[in-house]
């Protein structure tokens, strides 16, 4: 059943009402509308705002989204895709200096490299190495001979070797101060989820053991990762390191993978380097 | 050949200062008799008029093409003015005063009428304002848009978010609640 205000709306054409030709049902208020009247801008008013507009032409952000911490973070996210390639070419650059150390270390040094490269990848080593090795509690155990905090520190002092003191090397380079604060922004959040997530890996290992502790925060990597990914650009309002966490994710995991793949090829040779020296 | 105003924002969008020149000159009128209109304020008005082409400058890369370039900078200027409503000092001063004095260009014309005329329509004129003034923010855009842009029920559908549905009725109960405003009384005294 219509209702009285569709019945309204269909039996008028709005589209042919208006006030040159105000006749019918509305003449009256529409004869009186007509007075609400408004001055129109000069030529020069317009050349004025032209001249003043313009020199937005070349901005790609107004200057309302920089207000606030949200507009800072909005900057971070707008610049993240010209800074990626800066920070995969550091990943790389992490990556390939590990392989190169790695070569010469045994096997209890290469899990402590790769805790510090990839905790996502050490955990699910840590399970493959306790269920399908003899040796793999003592593996475990002697991997370990490092303390937890010697572990997080090396962690820490990578990240900042090349990340940290690269980006601050670079920054004199950027010329405008509102560049610099969103690519330290940019470092911040880039850093701050290398260093948390190798302690929550640290803190499930030393708590839980290798096997549930390696479980555990492999769940919570991948439950983070899918979370960011359902979040989008909200994540990275939420937290500004999350799409900074899902690049460093991929690229470690993906490097970390074909170490883990290298190792394993070449285990019989490792294997003996390791027994007979 | 005339350009379109999509077509222009297309070479916007490669940064083509002549096509931005051709939009601020095709739609500076226009949004100032909207913003004017909706605010009374001349002042606000010539901020919220180049805020509006500040904002098609640098959000130019969320235009779609062939999206009507009208709706899109009228949507612009309208979501920038309901910002601005929110503000506590616009809605209880600004807005309540719709100060005539400070319209330029208005009456220009070199015949000067006689002054019982003049104090006549300014009368009527300012009870109009006050009427138009009183009405709710969303009724003021459609009456404003429909009326004095001349824009068709559709694309001021688009440009204030509600289906056309709405647009209607709210035509309908606002033209409905001018009339029974104390200009529309005044007037149906007189025809009377």
């Amino acid at each position: 059943m219509r209702t009285i205000k569709e019945t309204l709306n269909d039996d008028i054409n709005w589209d042919d009402i208006n006030l040159e030709n105000c006749k019918g049902e509305y003449e009256d208020i529409l004869m009186k509308l007509g007075e609400y009247q408004c001055g129109e801008p000069t030529r020069k008013d317009t050349e004025e705002l032209f001249k003043r507009v313009k020199v937005y032409m070349d901005y790609d952000l107004t200057v309302s989204r920089l207000k606030g911490i949200r507009g800072l973070f909005e900057f971070a996210g707008s610049q993240l895709s010209v800074l990626k390639t800066y920070f995969i070419l550091t990943a790389l650059i992490i990556i390939i200096a590990g392989v190169y150390l790695t070569s010469a270390l045994y096997r209890t040094e290469r899990i402590k490299l790769l805790l510090c490269v990839s905790p996502l990848t050490v955990s699910c080593y840590f399970i493959y190495s306790y269920l399908n090795t003899d040796k793999g509690h003592a593996e475990m155990e002697m991997s370990c001979v490092f303390t937890p905090f010697e572990i997080f520190y090396t962690r820490v002092i990578l990240v900042i070797l090349f990340d940290f003191l690269v980006g601050l090397a670079v920054l004199p380079f950027i010329p405008s101060l509102i560049w610099r604060a969103g690519f330290l922004s940019l470092l911040v959040s880039w850093t701050v989820p290398l260093v948390v997530s190798a302690a929550f890996t640290l803190l499930c290992v030393v708590a839980l053991g290798y096997l549930k502790g390696g479980i555990f925060s492999a769940v919570i990597w991948v439950i983070a990762l899918a979370a960011d990914d359902k979040l989008g650009s909200w994540g990275l309002f939420i937290n500004p390191g999350m799409s900074m966490f899902v690049i460093n994710r991929v690229v470690f995991a993906v490097v970390s993978l074909t170490i883990l793949v290298l190792l394993f090829k070449y285990k019989d040779r490792l294997e003996d380097v390791k027994q007979f020296g | 050949m005339i350009i379109t105003d999509e077509e222009l924002l297309e070479r916007i969008k490669k940064k083509d200062e002549s096509a931005l020149e051709l939009v601020v000159n095709r739609y500076h009128a226009p949004l100032n008799a909207y913003v004017y209109r909706m605010t009374r304020d001349y002042y606000m008005t010539e901020d919220i008029v180049q805020e509006t082409m500040i904002r098609v400058c640098t959000k130019i890369s969320t235009y779609k093409y062939p999206k009507s370039a009208k709706c899109w900078i009228f949507k612009i200027a309208t979501n920038i003015m309901r910002d601005k409503f929110k503000d506590k000092y616009v809605k209880y001063n600004i807005l309540d005063i719709g100060n005539e004095s400070v319209v330029k260009g208005i009456d220009s014309s070199s015949h000067q009428p006689p002054v019982c005329d003049i104090i006549e329509k300014q009368e009527t004129r300012n009870e109009v304002i006050k009427a138009v003034l009183a009405l709710p923010q969303s009724f003021r855009e459609v009456i404003i848009l429909k009326f004095f842009n001349g824009l068709k029920i559709c694309e001021i559908a688009e440009i204030t978010d509600v289906p056309e549905g709405t647009v209607k009725s709210r035509l309908y109960y606002g033209l409905e609640k001018l009339r029974s405003g104390r200009w529309g009384e005044d007037y149906k005294r007189n025809i009377k």
